[in-house]
């Protein structure tokens, strides 16, 4: 799942929308690319958070991938970085998986 | 009155209604600020995550999502680029609503909403909340040089 743009309470109703849609098709691990956020405050941490609780209540996994350095510091500092699994590129093997051949 | 409240009172403003959609409008005001006082990228970030949360805070838990208006005015001077923030919702130290990270917390109870304070306080070098004249006031400023923070995070974000 690719996030770009700006994560506020004004946006965030779509992000928590998207991942009602994702969450449905039943994923047991979900990896979002946060490479285009530019800008993301607590609420779209709250979106996350909501998002990574559902996932485990399902015994599923929800990964950060590629966040860019402010956003990753807002994770450090809200301690979220304890229970996210934060990898600093897309992990290879999806990138395999969305671009084969 | 305060300099920088003197300051306040010259400042350009921005009005905007206290509904979501204002956020935008808030935080294009904060970037051409810090746009105009040549803050670089981490500063402006800072600043406006912090203005975005505080009026978060405001439209959210200041008016519930009623009616009302969020005033800015902002501007910078030799140190220091501020940002004041005004609404008429019922009084509301920002401060009250902090809750800390709690990384011992299991994932099931954790709670994000009052971090919004925690960052926007740990997000700037100064931080004063007053209520006058039935208007809540909160002063946001970061600073351009070199100093020592009046708020004395150790996480500084």
């Amino acid at each position: 799942m690719t996030v770009v743009g700006e994560i506020d309470l004004y946006t965030a109703p779509r992000l928590q929308a998207e991942f009602t849609r994702l969450l449905e098709t039943g994923p047991d691990r979900v990896v979002i690319d946060m490479s285009g956020v530019e800008f993301c405050d607590s609420t779209g941490m709250n979106v996350l958070l909501s998002a990574l609780k559902r996932m485990r209540e399902r015994g599923g996994v929800l990964e950060v991938a590629s966040p860019r350095p402010a956003v990753r510091k807002i994770l450090q500092v809200t301690g979220l970085d304890s229970v996210f699994t934060v990898h600093d590129t897309i992990p290879a093997e999806l990138l395999t998986a969305e671009h084969p051949g | 009155m305060s300099k920088l409240a003197q300051l306040a009172e010259r400042a350009p403003e921005l009005r905007v209604p206290a509904r979501l959609g204002a956020l935008d409008d808030i935080a294009r005001y904060v970037l051409a600020l810090a746009g105009r006082a040549r803050l670089d990228g981490n500063t402006a970030y800072r600043l406006r995550l912090a203005v975005d949360e505080i009026t978060t805070n405001v439209v959210m838990h200041g008016y519930r999502g009623g009616p009302g208006e969020i005033v800015l005015r902002g501007g910078c001077d030799a140190d220091r680029v501020w940002v004041r923030i005004e609404d008429g919702a019922p009084p509301f130290d920002p401060r009250d609503g902090r809750l800390d990270p709690a990384p011992d917390v299991p994932i099931e109870q954790r709670r994000v909403g009052g971090l919004g304070v925690h960052l926007a306080l740990i997000s700037v070098d100064e931080f004063s909340y007053a209520y006058l004249d039935g208007r809540n006031i909160s002063m946001l400023a970061v600073r351009t040089g070199p100093g020592p923070s009046t708020v004395g995070e150790s996480g500084r974000l």
